[in-house]
């Protein structure tokens, strides 16, 4: 056909608007059988997660700024269980939602992946029936905040071969599913969100008469040092943090004792996402056992060793090395600058 | 949570790459790569239009197909606004900058069928992302595809002298050296 | 020519993916399990044969000029149809191919086929050749589909095999996917063709 301008036009036009046609009448015959499809899918989840039912009820919660449904499923009028619907936006390719059921006390009874899109053959194990991760979340109550971690942040729980991150957020989503259930059912006490930098205090510090607190601005990051003393000072934890982590801040709760040398570090908050990073956390690694070794106020050892120092380095997360070290070098100048705050208070009032 | 500009764009360029990890683009990534100059003509000429579908793209699918309740017509409006945007910046440049026409002009013919464009387009919806996050998104997975253009060849310019079995020259010998690649890309996990 | 070489030669001698390398996308990011794979061939060789018959019937009212924005439009709405068909009738196979449905629309397997065929023959050569090609892109990656996933999770269509426990991950992952497809083109090359 020839191409005359109003003979383009028009022909694309009518072939458009066949086309839409067509097609929006595709969408209006399969419209229905879609939303069928999704209801489908939601209470197949229900039906997989909860004891027998024959009628539910669902509220939502915000929780962490995410919409979190919670179905109370009744028989024959009785409360019989919940099932959550929760989700979590740590997972490693974004968000991963599911259905986790409880009975009426708040024990998992199921959990049902409803859409996730983690790597192949590893993350999306956690939809496979009798995986690792759904049989310690049957074994391990959420309730128990301290024990509901994979075993590599220190609590009990398996984690994925290869896919740590996923499997995190599998728990994560857990958590928050309990949460949503205390909240609505009003069974138990949501747990309380552990302060990991609380704990780590409360565990390094000493055993003393007095603790004295000092907050102080160090390179303009906030540092508090805890100073015990019974009689004498008796050791110090400080709170310290760094911004030069690989994900962001990691905050460290650092012991000293009284003559300011290195006792211990717990790792309170990390975000690194390689796997190596999270070696710190261990109750012992080569970056403790350098920092007990090697004082921050000998800046020409205090150095990594491949920058002419006696510092080691977890193989392949420099960066987060670094960052450890830097956090722990501004625990101990936060020390220094908290002690000659308390020599000149004392030249100032006792004497 | 909010999502880093950081993280979308380390995440588009490298741990994602669009060839590597997503398996969009490869026709072009095969075709095209066999010389590290068109590799970067190519590059820059998807990451021209990669951008700006990204711009249109997005009010559209925002104002307009979302408000009347039409998002299922995405796939037809989407490859309608790519097919239309790089006719358009066909036209512009050949007035504007001749040069850069001469430069960038044979790649642009080829960018409509290139699927990682709407590709993109459809993940930055997905994901609902901002327009200004849309825009890092899109920018970033272009210079992932840019790069993966060009690694690849630099490995090509050299195989082309290397002897092999007569059955593995060409297309299939590039599949095996691109999976080294997409090993070597996989490094890269866990990075954001 | 034969009617029923007309379907052979798509899957042999003009084979989309072994020969003449199209379609790649897809072929690479849907393979990862067999009856994906399976899937994914079936909606593109619906959309294939649909759109070749359509373009045939309608080749004699297109300008010439706008040929090829009105063969996308008509590629775009029976991708469309065909993705609101498996969101609605097929949901779990829609999740698993997610993006690589829409992105039927620039498989340059289906436009190429509207300008190279289509718009040159009848209706009936024309579902005929897209049977063929469809067929042989089905096939195709069925094929790789099978291997990536017999050697990467130890299952065939999803029955297990029994030595899941040993499998290299990496046929399931992106590396996969290129060394199937690389091995398999270099054995198509060698012994099929002529």
């Amino acid at each position: 056909m020839k191409s005359t301008l109003f003979n383009m036009v028009a022909v694309l036009f009518t072939i458009t608007l066949i086309a839409s046609a067509a097609v929006g009448g595709v969408y209006v015959l399969t419209e229905q059988e879609i939303k069928n499809q999704e209801e489908n899918a939601k209470s197949e989840a229900l039906k997989n997660v909860l004891p027998a039912f024959d009628s539910s009820e669902a509220t939502v919660v915000a929780l962490d700024g995410m919409d979190i449904t919670v179905n109370e499923a009744k028989a024959d009028g009785k409360v019989v269980g919940y099932a959550v619907e929760s989700m979590t936006k740590n997972g490693f390719a974004g968000e991963i939602r599911m259905m986790v059921g409880f009975d009426v006390e708040g024990n998992v009874l199921n959990v049902n992946v409803l859409k996730q899109g983690e790597t192949p053959g590893l993350g999306t194990k956690m939809c496979d029936e009798g995986n690792p991760l759904l049989a310690s979340a049957l074994a391990v109550s959420p309730a128990d905040a301290a024990k509901f971690q994979v075993k590599k942040d220190g609590g009990e729980l398996d984690a994925l071969t290869a896919a740590t991150i996923s499997s995190r957020a599998y728990y994560d989503a857990i958590s928050r599913a309990y949460r949503a259930f205390c909240e609505v059912s009003g069974a138990a006490e949501a747990p309380e969100v552990v302060d990991p930098m609380a704990e780590a205090v409360k565990a390094l510090l000493p055993e003393a008469a007095t603790v004295e607190v000092v907050e102080l601005m160090v390179d303009e990051q906030p540092v508090k040092v805890h100073v015990a003393k019974s009689d004498a000072v008796v050791g110090y934890v400080v709170e310290s943090q760094t911004d030069k982590g690989y994900a962001g801040v990691i905050r460290l709760a650092v012991a000293f004792d009284a003559e300011a040398n290195v006792l211990n570090v717990k790792v309170a908050e990390l975000h690194e996402t390689l796997e190596q990073a999270f070696e710190m956390c261990a109750e012992e690694n080569p970056l403790l056992s350098s920092v007990k070794s090697v004082s921050p106020a000998d800046v020409e050892a205090y150095r990594l060793k491949s920058e002419g120092g006696e510092l080691d380095a977890l193989s392949g997360a420099t960066v987060s090395t670094k960052a450890y070290y830097d956090a722990v070098a501004r625990a101990y100048r936060a020390l220094e600058i908290a002690n000659e705050g308390f020599a000149a208070q004392k030249g100032g009032i006792n004497e | 949570m909010e999502i880093s500009y950081f993280a979308i764009i380390i995440g588009a360029i490298f741990v994602n790459n669009v060839v590597f990890a997503q398996f969009l683009g490869i026709c072009p990534f095969l075709g095209v790569s066999s010389k590290v100059d068109t590799s970067l003509g190519m590059g820059a000429a998807v990451t021209f239009v990669m951008g700006l579908t990204a711009l249109v793209a997005w009010p559209i699918q925002t104002y307009i197909l979302n408000p009347l309740n039409i998002g299922y017509m995405q796939t037809i409006v989407f490859i309608l606004v790519i097919a239309s945007l790089v006719q358009m910046v066909e036209i512009v440049l050949k007035k504007v900058s001749p040069s850069l026409y001469q430069a960038l002009g044979i790649f642009l013919p080829l960018i409509t069928t290139n699927c990682a464009v709407l590709g993109v387009a459809i993940t930055m919806i997905q994901k609902e992302y901002t327009l200004l996050q849309s825009f890092a998104f899109s920018v970033s997975t272009a210079l992932g595809f840019a790069l993966a253009l060009v690694l690849f060849a630099g490995i090509r310019e050299r195989l082309e002298l290397d002897d092999m079995p007569k059955a593995f020259k060409g297309v299939p010998i590039a599949l095996v050296t691109a999976a080294l690649l997409a090993m070597a890309f996989m490094g890269f996990t866990g990075l954001v | 020519m034969n009617k029923l070489q007309l379907i052979w030669k798509g899957i042999i001698k003009e084979n989309p993916v072994f020969v003449l390398v199209l379609g790649m996308c897809p072929t690479l990011g849907t393979t990862t399990s067999a009856i994906n794979a399976l899937g994914m061939g079936a909606a593109t060789t619906a959309v294939l044969i649909m759109s070749n018959l359509v373009i045939s019937l309608i080749k004699n009212f297109i300008p010439d000029k706008v040929r090829i924005p009105a063969f996308i439009v008509v590629i775009a709405s029976f991708v469309t149809m065909i993705q609101l068909l498996m969101q609605a009738f097929m949901p779990p196979l829609y999740e698993a191919l997610g993006v690589f449905i829409p992105l039927i629309v620039v498989n340059c397997i289906i436009l190429g086929r509207a300008e190279a065929f289509a718009s040159k023959n009848g209706p009936l050569d024309s579902i005929l050749d897209g049977v063929g090609i469809g067929l042989g892109f089905t096939i195709a990656l069925t094929l790789i589909g099978a291997i990536r996933e017999i050697l990467g999770s130890g299952a065939i269509f999803g029955v297990n095999l029994g030595i899941t426990d040993y499998m290299p991950l990496v046929f399931v992952l992106a590396p996969g996917g290129f060394i199937v497809l690389g091995y398999l083109m270099a054995l198509f090359n060698k012994y099929l063709k002529k």
